[in-house]
């Protein structure tokens, strides 16, 4: 059984790690810390955010869930009582099952003890049943679009309405009311050795039926000790210890029931955490009038958007309308070279296209009014920054070539860098000649690149094939070179 | 019914003493069971009728067969075993009826293999025999209903509150089996229990026989029919089976290295000529084995075996003390060809710790050689020394080295004697030496010996970088 409100099918597309360190030239964390002020909830966020996934199907199948959930709030929340509940079934669940591992090993084990295992484990599995029909039930009252909620539907519709699932209550309710001073039959089985190789419990009905019989005047029936023969009891402890045993064995399928369907439900409240954070995060950005969109999953054609914002600019002011939005459509071909005065907003510019690239791969929606996104394989980065305390004489640049030779030797056709300020340092004014041919190595090997940088002669080295050029004007926005 | 004929008859002459085995370096490469069958050796009949039998696994499905056989015959000797008198009643009927199960199966085994040669034919017409044929007909009948009466034995109803009480069982569906079905059809797991199978309580195997007085009557009438028979008569053929096998698995295991094995013809006189004899217990050391020739008759019975250390002396001796051990057990041995002939008795001298009480170690190696000659009790032996009187003073060690060969020769005894006194060179014994190249390659061949002796004293030197020509070189470098 598998479910999930993170990935459709039964197993997940390969999960593409995200370096902390881009998070954080990004300030990522920064802005969804103000935007989803929770730490628990934006942990679950950046759970996810730091394994995004290049599959488009798995990129819509979280955009339905999240747009599903932010039509209708009432459900999200009504699913996350729900939810809550499977992870305190679990480690009941759990502590009976350690309890009854306990049981088995001791050599000493008495019917009691395996009778109160026998009924809690009944006891869980039986709220476990339960929650799988609240959870199809739930669902049931709401017209769905969403396919992860539609096939989570189906799946808990299927069991909670086979008939199975209904006798396996009838018999949750029997063994959690059981007592061992009640008549119990037991069924055994020897093997062609003659030692017993099955002692369980059956049902009471199999044994003969219970002779009547009228005696005197007026009209009593006295019942008659049914038909069988005694036997001896002197090897109590013998019994005591099958009839312990077949406790158990019942509780261990009881447990097994309980433990797969929670194995299954559990991580559906993860799950639900992050599009509960997202949501918050959505209406953090509604409140600052900032539109929001799904970005269009578009493998075949550049990623392109129109009024994007940079988050964090958006959580520095009370509106998004003191915030320039950008729209940019990334080359067909090779890399994009974004040049510009200091101050010009490269970096922002640079920032909000990364963040969209990133979010947009979770399943999240963007800050803009439309997108399209063409996933990438590997995200990779390449900021300028400060000066780290071991590095050499060559000051900033010795560090940016190795982190830029790390990205040479590790990433490949699909993969997208984001690269600012590169060789900026003035100290290295051959920084162009440096970076061309690690620029055309990109766009030679299909790893798309954008580029933010001051140096102007950059432009005349490339082709147009190699990389489209734009500039950052003094209003913030970027225009065709 | 007629008593069950033994595959392996006991041999009149006296085992061979078990430290020859070890000498040899068998304890690693075969099992105690093969060893001590070894140790006996047999008269020329029964290695013919044993190399029929080895003749025959050449087949693989004799192979097969064979294996499986010793298969069935172990279940059935561990069906006997099981046999306990203390256990519950029911169960000691249960048992019976695997033993009596395990017994046709491995009697209907043992009838086929009539065609494994002579040694198996007495084991094969006892089966076709008439009066085996009916008892083992009544007791396939005797079978085939304890199983009918034990079925509806073995599962009942307990109803258990205030006591128990047994019902027989009509077929009552177990929860267990329920839940099962449940969770299968919700398309979940259910458990994979193995719970381990229990004794039987006394109580309940008296119930139930309580329960079913009929059928205890019968059962006990069944068993005590057989109470005659002896079930455990055919296992004796175990060890047997287990040697063939093994000794076949250590032919293949031989062949995957490229060593080859014969079923040498048996001489009707004194003699042991090999072509391409193998040394079998490098086998485990996964080194290339070099083969070499062995020409003892009764014209050149006894050699000296002389040479470098690490030449290949030992393995020589090892060689053709193994595959004599082999020959005479009717194994297949591990040569191109061989012809040799029974020897009634084989044994070797090798060095011995350092653990004398009183003696010392020439007092001791005498005493022991002694011994090794008076055992042989006039019969004509194949004897093996390995640098006996080694630890002695050159001349005092040489004088007891030549009485040793004359007396041994005087007895008509054949042997081989692996020695560094190359002293042996001046007598009329013939030499064997193991050959070393110009360039003091060790090429592991014994060949005759054509004078010149190579010095292992040399060689040893060299190898320690102390011969002239390194010592030279030395002072070359040093300039002194």
């Amino acid at each position: 059984m598998h479910i999930s409100l993170l990935h459709p099918g039964e197993k997940p597309s390969p999960a593409i790690p995200v370096k902390p360190d881009l998070l954080y030239h990004l300030s990522l964390d920064r802005s969804l810390a103000c935007l989803c002020p929770d730490r628990a909830s934006r942990e679950t966020l950046f759970a996810v955010i730091t394994h995004i996934t290049a599959a488009p199907a798995e990129i819509t199948y979280r955009q339905q869930i999240m747009a599903e959930l932010l039509r209708a709030p009432a459900l999200a929340e009504a699913l996350s009582t729900c939810f809550s509940r499977f992870p305190a079934l679990q480690t009941a669940q759990k502590d009976a099952e350690r309890e009854a591992r306990g049981v088995g090993a001791s050599r000493t084990t008495t019917v009691t003890s395996a009778k109160n295992l026998l009924q809690t484990q009944a006891i869980c599995c039986q709220r476990t049943l339960l929650s799988v029909a609240d959870l199809a039930h739930l669902l049931d009252q709401y017209s769905l679009t969403a396919e992860g909620l539609i096939s989570l539907r189906d799946i808990c519709r299927a069991i909670a309405e086979n008939p199975a699932h209904a006798r396996l209550l009838q018999l949750c309710r029997k063994y959690s009311e059981i007592s061992e001073r009640e008549l119990l039959a037991y069924r055994f089985t020897l093997n062609p050795d003659g030692r017993m190789v099955e002692y369980c419990l059956t049902d009471r009905r199999h044994l003969p039926e219970e002779t009547q019989k009228k005696r005197g005047f007026p009209l009593r029936t006295k019942s008659q000790s049914r038909p069988g023969i005694p036997v001896s009891p002197q090897d109590r402890e013998g019994y005591d210890s099958f009839t312990a045993s077949a406790f158990t064995t019942l509780a261990a399928h009881f447990s097994s029931v309980a433990r797969e369907l929670l194995q299954a439900l559990v991580p559906l409240a993860r799950e639900l955490r992050f599009y509960i954070a997202a949501l918050t995060y959505a209406a953090a950005l509604r409140e600052k009038d900032v539109p929001l969109c799904f970005p269009e999953i578009t493998p075949q054609t550049p990623t392109a958007a129109e009024g994007l914002y940079d988050l964090l600019l958006l959580t520095e002011f009370p509106t998004g309308r003191r915030v320039v939005p950008h729209t940019v459509s990334l080359p067909a071909e090779g890399g994009l070279l974004v040049l510009g005065e200091n101050g010009s907003g490269k970096t922002v510019f640079l920032r909000s296209l990364a963040t969209l690239q990133l979010l947009g791969q979770a399943g999240l929606p963007v800050p803009c009014t439309r997108a399209n996104l063409n996933p990438c394989t590997v995200p990779a980065l390449q900021f300028s920054h400060s000066e780290a305390p071991g590095d050499n004489a060559a000051g900033r640049f010795e560090p940016a070539v190795r982190e830029l030779a790390g990205m040479v030797e590790g990433l490949d056709t699909g993969a997208m860098v984001f690269l600012n300020e590169t060789f900026q340092s003035t100290a290295y004014a051959e920084g162009a000649e440096g970076l061309c041919p690690i620029l055309r190595h990109f766009s030679a090997c299909g790893i798309r690149w954008i580029l933010v940088s001051h140096l102007k002669d950059l432009p005349p080295m490339l082709s147009p094939k190699e990389a489209t050029v734009y500039r950052m004007g003094e209003d913030y926005r970027i225009s065709p070179e | 019914m007629m008593t069950f004929p033994q595959l392996f008859t006991p041999t009149p002459s006296p085992p061979l003493p078990r430290r020859l085995l070890s000498d040899l370096r068998l304890d690693g490469l075969l099992s105690e069971n093969a060893l001590s069958l070894l140790c006996r050796p047999c008269g020329e009949d029964e290695i013919r009728r044993r190399q029929q039998v080895f003749a025959c696994m050449e087949v693989q499905t004799v192979c097969r067969a064979m294996t499986e056989c010793l298969s069935a015959l172990e279940a059935l000797e561990s069906a006997c075993l099981r046999l306990n008198a203390s256990a519950p009643t029911l169960t000691l009927y249960c048992l019976h009826a695997r033993r009596l199960s395990a017994y046709l199966n491995a009697c209907e085994l043992l009838a086929r293999t009539g065609t494994w040669g002579e040694l198996f034919a007495e084991t094969s017409t006892y089966f076709v025999h008439p009066e085996t044929e009916q008892a083992l007909n009544t007791l396939r009948e005797d079978l085939r209903r304890l199983e009918e009466l034990l079925l509806p034995l073995r599962r009942g109803l307990l109803a258990a509150g205030g006591g128990y009480r047994l019902f027989p069982d009509d077929g009552a569906i177990s929860e267990e089996e329920e839940l099962t079905a449940c969770i299968t059809v919700l398309g979940l797991t259910p458990p994979n229990l193995h719970p381990a199978a229990v004794p039987l309580p006394p109580s309940l195997s008296e119930a139930i026989l309580a329960l079913c007085p009929e059928a205890t009557a019968e059962i006990e009438e069944i068993l005590a029919r057989q109470a005659s028979t002896d079930f455990l008569a055919p296992a004796g053929c175990i060890p047997a089976l287990k040697f063939f096998l093994e000794i076949h698995a250590l032919t293949a295991r031989a062949e995957a290295k490229g060593i080859p094995h014969t079923l040498p013809a048996i001489a009707p006189k004194p003699e042991y000529r090999a072509d391409a004899l193998f040394d079998i217990s490098l086998l485990a050391d996964d080194h290339p084995i070099v083969p070499n020739d062995a020409r003892f008759t009764e014209k050149e019975p006894f050699f000296f075996l002389i040479g470098a250390n690490g030449g290949g002396k030992t393995t020589y001796l090892r060689a053709m003390g193994i595959n004599l051990l082999l020959f005479g057990a009717g194994c297949p041995i591990f040569a191109r060809s061989a012809r040799i002939y029974p020897f009634p008795r084989m044994d070797a001298h090798f060095p011995a710790d350092e653990r004398f009480t009183g003696t010392g170690r020439l007092e001791d190696e005498a005493r022991r050689t002694d011994t090794m000659l008076a055992e042989c009790g006039g019969m004509t032996a194949f004897l093996l020394f390995n640098e006996t009187f080694s630890g002695a003073d050159g001349e005092i060690g040489f004088a007891h080295l030549k009485r040793l060969a004359a007396d041994l020769t005087a007895a008509g005894h054949f042997g081989l004697f692996v020695t560094h006194f190359h002293h042996v060179t001046d007598t009329s014994y013939p030499i064997l030496t193991a050959r070393i190249t110009e360039g003091n390659c060790r090429t592991f061949r014994i060949e005759r010996f054509r004078g010149a002796a190579a010095s292992h004293a040399a060689d040893i030197l060299r190898r320690h970088g102390l011969d002239a020509d390194s010592l030279e070189k030395r002072r070359g470098t040093h300039a002194y």
